[in-house]
């Protein structure tokens, strides 16, 4: 709840007025029953019609008085909210994506997803509802006794009493809701965790006749979660009843003891009991809707720790601008690497590389064996690594992730399309980059045939993570993307493994003409890619194995030899 | 050009809002009988709530003629009391009593009978449903339109059930009373309605804005997350920062509009509530005078016109929310009425020999792009055919004709001679194994992912299977071994072993045909070589099916089909292709060329 305020903080001048107006909003409505116990004592009794008149106006007034606060309360409370929502998300958004992409991976995806979107929404509607709840039943609670106490200080006091036994009988049956809260939402994931799986892997569910084992699984897993969310919404659906129960308690309290006291004391009237029985029900309903803003407390406090948990994450990255044009030699001395703050086992060890401009390196190796790990310390991905790294002699740790970035251009493994038309997606690699220069990328990455085989060319549209395009063809987006950036190093992450050998060789053909003099690193698994490059690493669990070219390898590099062999049948014919 | 006008006027018209709160009412069959309780239980509650207002007004003339002289008999007020608290506590009871009932019964029906409803339909969906529909638009379907359902089901019902016999309860009441009083009370009732039916239709606009615009920030969110390393490596933070700015600015201005808009309401209904009050105050207030009704009764009026307000404010939410609930309603049903996969017109059974035949098939994803033309081919039973080809060819169209994941357009496929859409699915399904490019592991044990295509297998089985396929090394080597659980992000499992697993997995499964769409194009090259053996092994005896970008995993089929642009360009055995110097020849030779 704190922590929820302290996002309120900037908006402290609407909170404050939507509070007031809560407040005025509140005192009207109790007054009604006053100015009506009046009515009864001076108007009903001494047959004054006149003054019931003069009282109903004033009722009225304070009834159009009461909506006019309502509305401009809800105004205010509104803006608030959007406000609010508004600068939250672009927190949280701004901030995940400051992020280093360790730090990412370790928060998962996913989470940061539902803490982005749905969790905000979530406090979005508790936030517009907290002031209503901070105000009027302080305000309702406090004005009621005050009033009472103006006829007798007993009615009083079984009214002050009212209220914190309500509280405490909610706070009792609510005790349980938290971990059932929690139990509920992981279930939720689970379950559309296997409805996902469902989905992507439904040929291989289909082939195995699995489909109605896969759907036993889900429904389990939705059983359990509605379990734990119906429970909880028994519960807080009982409090109300429960709640008005207690009030309606003392409101027969209220009844018995001001029969007595009304014969004992002489300034009591029947009116003022009429008028307390009245409070009751409005400090009731007030306390109804704090419960129920009560009873999702544990909620809030879950989904605040989950926001805050992003929020207090230390900036990752600097996001400062640099113009440092780099020539692109990279070197690394001794490096090693492991995850997760260095304390896992080292999935890098003793790597050395020397690339320069202009170079074609190719890196080889199977799955598991680095490569990818390489590349991406080459892009300054990750923190806790040991050994010497440096580009142009200078130290990474001299460097900003901009200077790093903005002189290195990668495709990466895993192709990215985004929602938008080919062009967007390729112009992500420079935004200001000419139709012209669009095209020739195009042309490179061999998608030509592609873009031109729709009408809309360049501005087809890509749905959301290329659904409509096949893995070849989001790769070869990726590629168009990652050289129509003006860099001087081309990383290219097992960029080709989706395209046939005929595409892959017009493409480097192209590649090698519009990226002359810059340099390419061909990260790949297959043999017939890395014989094209100048000098190619061979990779092999973490270590580089060996380092030469193409026939220098086939000569001293048995693992290289070895993948030669099995990919290109090994008749030792090298085409020239 | 006018059957499909309409066409798609009736498919308006099944999904139009008189319709689908029918079926929705329909729906709910399963449980009247909860229902029906529920409503017994809803009147005698409302029975026992309008009966104390009653004994309070009682209460109250005893107070009121004392202050005007007459005396208290003590006996009278306890007995008022005691039964006072009767009611209450009867009608605290009844209230528990309903929410039970409603969260237990009607919640539960909805909220997991739906879900399993979809879950069982997804088991029904043709592949192509699957592949046209974005992952998360199935899972907001159930989760969010189906929650949205089940809350708004929950006040509708609650409302029908419980307010509008409440609210008829009272006006007896008041009535009985006095009409003029009760006439001042319940004249405002359908303004009151009304008003706020208007606004919440009035609000329902500026909320479809605001789940729209809602939309597009959840799927930009998603996008930016998922593609992360990109925005990272492209430096494309400020882009994106921009873009979510924009699409929050748009946020704002509808969740602040929609915000008021449903704010509204409230304020209006206590306004018209608090006239009525005013009303009785004032008409209460001249008959009292004239001795015509007395001082509790005007109580009673009074308490029993509050009791009015909770109804009516459910029923103008209700109103607000028929619409929301209809549009999700909608989307749920969109998605069970779906149409299915058509079911086999008799049940023959394939003989099991594995002869296949294509004859004349043509087939489109997209009917103004055909993809497979025309395409004539002949398997005997035993043989190794490879598909070769660019990117995009329609490869991978081949083995989803032959699983039946899409039924051609025109044209046959015979297994043994039997057209397959004459076979059961699933019978069709267990002639084959597959491994396909992209792994497909489900979050659970090692072991289940391996025995997911013979429930019965064995231990030995397992392991066997995970030998042959080379990992049963790695798997032993994992802290949990057969048992470790896989999970979405498995960042232990490479994808290379990863394909290994579904590797072995179609090894267990033991069937007599075999689909190999690059099976391999993870695993590194020395299990490569290893798996290679196996794979032979496996493929002995067996019609089996091959994609692979490795030519040399291929070089010793029985047919190599090269297919371009959908058809079969050139066909024959390594030799003979390579002799043609053909299309097949190029492809092979490319991947021996050095480019300088």
């Amino acid at each position: 709840m704190l922590r929820l305020v302290k996002y309120l903080a900037p908006y402290k001048g609407t909170v404050f007025a939507v509070m007031l107006m809560y407040a005025l909003s509140a005192v009207c409505s109790l007054l009604m029953p006053f100015v009506m116990s009046n009515i009864i004592e001076f108007g009903i009794r001494q047959e004054d019609m006149a003054y019931i008149w003069w009282m109903c106006g004033a009722m009225m007034g304070l009834a159009l008085l009461s909506m006019t606060f309502a509305l401009i309360t809800n105004y205010l409370n509104s803006v608030m909210v959007s406000k609010l929502s508004v600068t939250m998300r672009k927190q949280v958004f701004e901030k995940v994506n400051s992020l280093d992409v360790e730090k990412f991976g370790k928060v998962g995806t996913g989470s940061l997803i539902t803490r982005t979107t749905e969790d905000i929404s979530w406090l979005e509607e508790i936030a517009g509802q907290l002031p209503y709840v901070v105000v009027t039943v302080p305000v309702m609670f406090v004005g009621g006794v005050v009033l009472s106490m103006l006829y007798d200080y007993v009615l009083a006091l079984i009214l002050l009493a009212v209220s914190p036994l309500i509280l405490l009988v909610i706070a009792l049956i609510t005790k349980g809701m938290e971990k059932r809260w929690q139990r509920g939402e992981l279930y939720t994931d689970i379950q559309n965790k296997i409805i996902r799986e469902r989905l992507s892997g439904i040929r291989v569910i289909r082939a195995f006749e699995k489909d109605s084992y896969e759907h036993a699984r889900s429904s389990k897993a939705t059983r359990v979660m509605c379990n734990c969310f119906v429970r909880n919404n028994t519960i807080s659906g009982i409090i109300t009843p429960l709640g008005t129960l207690l009030l309606n308690i003392a409101t027969v309290a209220i009844i018995y003891v001001g029969s007595r006291r009304l014969q004992t004391i002489s300034w009591l009237d029947a009116a003022d009991i009429i008028a307390t029985i009245q409070y009751i029900a409005l400090i009731g309903n007030a306390i109804m809707i704090m419960a129920w803003t009560i009873a999702f407390v544990p909620r809030i406090k879950i989904t605040m720790q989950r926001i805050d948990e992003v929020a207090n994450l230390a900036y990752g990255e600097q996001q400062e601008q640099s113009d440092r044009q780099l020539n692109g030699d990279i070197k690394f001395e001794h490096v090693n690497f492991a995850y997760g703050d260095g304390k896992g086992e080292d999935v890098l060890t003793d790597i050395n590389i020397d690339i320069r401009k202009g170079d074609v390196v190719g890196i080889i190796g199977g799955t598991g064996s680095g490569k990818t790990t390489l590349v991406k310390l080459i892009m300054n991905f990750y923190e806790n690594v040991r050994g010497n790294r440096t580009l142009d002699s200078v130290d990474y740790s001299e460097l900003t992730q901009a200077d790093v970035r903005n002189n290195i251009a990668i495709a990466l493994q895993k192709s990215m399309i985004f929602e938008g038309t080919v062009e967007e997606n390729i112009k992500m690699g420079n935004k200001d980059a000419t139709e012209q220069q669009v095209m020739n990328a195009v042309d490179v990455a061999q998608l030509k045939q592609f873009v031109e085989s729709h009408e809309e060319g360049l501005q087809y549209k890509l749905i959301q993570a290329g659904g409509n395009l096949s893995g070849g063809q989001k790769q070869r987006v990726n590629i168009a993307r990652s050289i129509i950036k003006d860099a001087s190093v081309y990383i290219f992450d097992d960029s080709f493994s989706a395209l046939d050998y005929l595409t892959e060789r017009n493409l480097r053909r192209k590649l090698n003409v519009y990226l002359k003099d810059k340099t390419q690193i061909i990260v790949t698994q297959r043999a017939a890619t890395a014989m094209r490059c100048d000098k190619v690493y061979v990779m092999d669990e973490g270590k580089i194995v060996g380092c030469g070219t193409h026939k220098q390898l086939l000569k001293d590099c048995s693992v290289y030899k070895e993948i030669y062999d099995s990919q290109l049948g090994g008749d030792g014919n090298v085409g020239e | 050009m006018s059957a499909s006008k309409t066409k798609t006027k009736r498919i308006k018209d099944q999904y139009s809002t008189r319709r689908t709160v029918l079926r929705l009412v329909k729906d709910l069959k399963p449980i009247a009988w909860a229902l029906l309780l529920t409503a017994i239980v809803c009147g005698g509650n409302v029975a026992l709530s309008v009966i104390a207002p009653n004994y309070v007004g009682e209460i109250s003339d005893i107070l009121y003629a004392y202050s005007k002289g007459t005396p208290i008999v003590e006996k009278q007020v306890i007995e008022l009391c005691i039964k006072l608290l009767i009611a209450y506590a009867g009608t605290a009871v009844l209230s528990m009593l309903t929410v039970v009932l409603m969260t237990n019964v009607t919640s539960r029906y909805y909220t997991y009978g739906m879900r399993v409803r979809i879950s069982d339909k997804l088991q029904r969906l043709p592949i192509a449903f699957v592949d046209g529909t974005p992952k998360g638009e199935v899972i907001s379907r159930m989760m969010n339109d189906v929650s949205n359902m089940s809350t708004t089901i929950h006040v509708i019902i609650e409302l029908f059930i419980s307010g509008i016999i409440k609210l008829v309860v009272i006006v007896v009441m008041l009535v009985m009373i006095n009409v003029w009083l009760a006439l001042a009370v319940t004249v405002l009732i359908p303004f009151s309605i009304l008003l706020s039916a208007y606004i919440a239709s009035k609000s329902e606009k500026y909320w479809k804005k605001y789940r729209a615009v809602n939309g597009k920030l959840y799927s930009f969110v998603e996008e930016d997350y998922t593609g992360f390393d990109t925005v990272k490596a492209f430096n494309l933070e400020q882009r994106q920062s921009k873009i979510n700015e924009q699409i929050l600015q748009e946020y704002g201005k509808q969740i602040q509009k929609s915000w008021w808009m449903s704010g509204i309401v409230q304020p209006i209904v206590a306004l018209t509530n608090n006239i009525a009050y005013v009303a009785v105050c004032l008409i209460g207030g001249y008959f009292a005078i004239s001795n015509i009704v007395s001082v509790g009764e005007i109580v009673e009026v009074i308490l029993l016109a509050k009791m009015m307000a909770a109804p009516l404010e459910s029923i103008a939410n209700g109103m607000g929310s028929i619409n929301r609930t209809v549009a999700c309603a909608n989307r749920v049903y969109k998605v069970l009425d779906s149409a299915e996969m058509p079911l086999a017109t008799s049940e023959e059974q394939p003989l099991g020999k594995g002869d296949v035949e294509f004859v004349n098939v043509n087939f489109a994803y997209d009917k103004d792009k055909p993809l497979i033309k025309n395409l004539n081919l002949s398997v005997k039973a035993g043989q190794k055919v490879a598909i070769v080809g660019p990117t995009g060819g329609g490869k991978t169209t081949i083995v989803n004709l032959l699983m039946r994941f899409y039924d051609v357009d025109s044209g046959k496929i015979l297994i043994d001679g039997v057209d397959i859409t004459q076979i059961d699915r699933n019978k069709l399904r267990r002639q084959f194994a597959m491994v396909l490019q992209d792994t497909w592991l489900f979050s659970g044990s090692v072991y289940d992912n391996i025995a997911y295509g013979k429930a019965d297998a064995t231990k030995e089985e397992v392991e066997q299977a995970a030998k042959k396929a080379h990992i049963d090394h790695f798997i032993r080597s994992l802290p949990q071994g057969y048992d470790t659980e896989i999970s979405e992000d498995a960042g232990n499992i490479s994808s290379g072993q990863k394909q290994l697993l579904t590797i072995a997995r179609a090894y267990l499964a033991d069937r007599k045909m075999l689909i190999l769409d690059e099976a391999t194009s993870n695993v590194d090259t020395r299990t490569e070589l290893l798996i290679q053996r196996m794979m032979d092994e496996l493929m002995q005896g067996r019609t089996s099916f091959v994609i692979a970008h490795r030519l040399s995993t291929i070089v010793n089929a029985d047919i190599i089909l090269v297919i371009n642009n959908g058809s079969i360009v050139e066909q024959g055995t390594h030799e003979q292709l390579l002799k043609l110097d053909g299309f097949y020849a190029e492809i092979y030779n490319s991947q021996y060329e050095l480019l300088k």
